[in-house]
């Protein structure tokens, strides 16, 4: 897929685990593993946002487009 | 998600009932044919034609009751829309088609007014099954975009 989803780089660098992510962006855990592991077929922007409220970044952080 | 409802329980049983009803009378109907056709004047190859054909034609019934079986089973269970499903959809459109053209065959050779009538029904209901095949399909496509949609 051409868009990469750099959540591991990010989760990392704020220190945050996949449960602990999970439980404050209201997702499941096998649903973020899906997203992290860029298995996921699209994400909602509402999602985004709490993905980008929790972590302190922006959509470009987490999101990049690779030829 | 799934709601529950009373008629998926009803149709489940109704199914069990014709499938068990429906493997006894296969069985039963080599005999069973000889005493029917006691009341029409046919030679003996007529009749044993007529065995044959109910035979296989019942033996396809029995098989497509026991694919609706499955298919029930996994409504029940909450998730309908597997690729389990369009199998077994597909091959109850390929045994509707075995019956349609049995019936085909029987109206040129064994001529009764319910036999074409038969015919239409089970050819008919081969594309029935054909079309919720691909629907099926393009369910379970939009299922998975669905589940993987973050």
């Amino acid at each position: 897929m051409a868009i990469i989803v750099n959540l591991d780089v990010m989760m990392a660098k704020r220190k945050i685990g996949l449960m602990d992510l999970a439980v404050k962006i209201n997702i499941t855990p096998a649903n973020l593993s899906i997203l992290k592991n860029n298995k996921a077929k699209a994400i909602r922007f509402s999602t985004l946002e709490d993905i980008c409220k929790a972590l302190d970044c922006q959509p470009a952080d987490i999101l990049e487009y690779k030829e | 998600m799934y709601k529950k409802s009373i008629t998926h329980y009803i149709a489940k049983v109704v199914i069990d009932i014709l499938f068990y009803l429906s493997i006894l009378c296969t069985l039963a109907m080599p005999s069973a044919t000889a005493v029917l056709l006691r009341v029409r004047t046919l030679n003996s190859s007529a009749s044993i034609a007529y065995a044959v054909i109910l035979t296989i034609s019942g033996a396809c019934c029995v098989y497509i009751l026991f694919l609706l079986k499955q298919m029930y089973k996994s409504l029940l269970v909450g998730n309908p829309f597997v690729d389990e499903n369009v199998r077994h959809l597909r091959k109850m459109a390929v045994t509707c088609f075995i019956i349609g053209i049995l019936y085909v065959a029987k109206s040129i050779f064994l001529f009764t007014v319910a036999t074409p009538i038969i015919a239409g029904i089970f050819l008919v209901g081969c594309l029935f099954c054909l079309t919720l095949k691909d629907l099926f399909k393009q369910a379970i496509n939009y299922k998975t975009e669905n589940d993987l949609t973050i």
